[in-house]
């Protein structure tokens, strides 16, 4: 019981639901206003309507907060490509939803920055993710070369863009990556990491 | 009541020397630590001076902190020499002389960076600024790629800052020492290698 009291927990009821979706919105915000260390649980308590505790039962942590933001939902495209341009594709729509999270991007690079521990423990997580996910993605899209070099390149220049981004356009940057010239020039960027440029230029 | 400056006993040379020491120890400080969580109190500490002797040079931590973007980056990226074509060993060079300055530099970019993140207007400015510079450097480095030149320069930026931020984050305080080493160089170099399109003429031996 001890144990289950410091874990998060999922609403049981519509009005929980919506008091936990609440939550969530309102430390979006904040993040994104403040950034991640200017931003506390009693403030997201107190924009979101809530008690502190209220948010601690469903968020124990600010870092299970930003988390539970970050939880990828099921991408439009179907995640299996049968070929290396719909490979391309799926890549650039994952791409999208971390430009359209560029606010949160944005204010997890300074905890990351000042060397917190659980900021770099998040970020290996989510390089791990990414990684399995390029992998899951490419094999059975037929990509010929060493997978884990392509998802290496992959995540380390897509990173490089959208920590370049937010550090350029502030909280705009996402605003910024949609614009189609950004867009091409990320999947432009996609396809050179799979060597799919590499023939085609004389 | 104010201490006037030029009143004081202490000879311009030994001013200049605890200036110097308080620009130094604040720019660790505030590039480490950030500027909200270091106060002029630790940085006075640091130094071995007292809070009224660190006040009598700034004013305010504010003070402290403008005086440190005079203390701008150093050293040149390498110039193009013309109709040199782009081949990967060249890319590979690039690479390693970025990864070169940017360990040189490290105190002074994570303070830029850190300060970026807050908003500041001036910081943001210097980090344009100092992007351009590197952008038109590689322009010259990557003429000989014609129509695309623009698309690739952006490429190996964009690859490059994800890697050394990457590293950054990684190693925090022993960046520069990491961002030397041999092995870690040719790594981030052979990816690079591997990211741009190279035209067949330039990857033959």
């Amino acid at each position: 019981m001890a144990n289950q009291l410091r874990q998060a927990r999922q609403p049981r009821t519509p009005e929980a639901t919506a008091t936990r979706n609440r939550i969530l919105q309102a430390a979006r915000e904040l993040f994104a206003e403040r950034g991640f260390d200017g931003t506390s649980i009693r403030m997201v308590a107190s924009r979101a309507g809530v008690s502190d505790p209220a948010v601690h039962y469903y968020f124990p942590g600010k870092y299970d907060l930003f988390r539970a933001l970050m939880v990828q939902p099921e991408y439009p495209l179907p995640p299996r490509a049968r070929t290396l341009d719909e490979a391309v594709n799926v890549l650039t729509v994952m791409f999208d939803w971390w430009a359209d999270n560029a606010a949160l991007v944005r204010a997890m690079l300074e905890p990351q920055l000042r060397g917190d521990l659980e900021a770099l423990s998040y970020l290996r997580d989510g390089e791990a993710r990414y990684r399995d996910e390029v992998e899951r993605i490419l094999g059975p899209a037929g990509y010929q070369g060493d997978l884990q070099a392509a998802a290496d390149r992959l995540f380390h220049t897509l990173s490089g863009v959208l920590w370049d981004a937010v550090m350029t356009y502030g909280n705009a940057a996402g605003e910024v990556l949609r614009q189609p010239v950004f867009r091409e020039r990320v999947r432009l960027f996609i396809r050179c990491a799979l060597g799919m440029e590499a023939a085609s230029e004389t | 009541m104010r201490r006037e400056p030029g009143r004081r006993g202490a000879e311009p040379a030994r001013r200049d020397e605890t200036r110097g020491r308080i620009l130094a120890v604040a720019m660790d400080a505030f590039a480490r630590d950030g500027f909200d969580r270091t106060s002029v109190r630790s940085i006075a500490r640091r130094c071995g001076l007292s809070d009224a002797a660190v006040f009598y040079y700034f004013p305010t931590k504010r003070h402290l902190l403008e005086a440190l973007w005079n203390e701008g980056p150093s050293g040149e990226f390498p110039r193009a020499e013309p109709d040199v074509p782009l081949t990967p060993e060249r890319v590979g060079e690039l690479v390693i002389a970025t990864m070169r300055l940017s360990a040189r530099n490290f105190t002074y970019v994570r303070l830029v960076a850190r300060e970026v993140l807050r908003s500041d207007m001036t910081a943001t400015a210097l980090r344009n600024a100092s992007r351009a510079r590197w952008r038109q450097a590689l322009h010259e480095h990557f003429a000989s790629a014609g129509p695309r030149a623009s698309d690739l320069v952006e490429l190996f930026m964009a690859a490059v800052t994800g890697y050394l931020l990457r590293l950054e984050i990684e190693t925090g305080d022993d960046y520069p020492q990491a961002v030397l080493k041999p092995e870690i160089q040719a790594r981030v170099a052979r990816a690079v290698q591997d990211l741009i399109p190279f035209p067949a003429a330039a990857s033959a031996p």
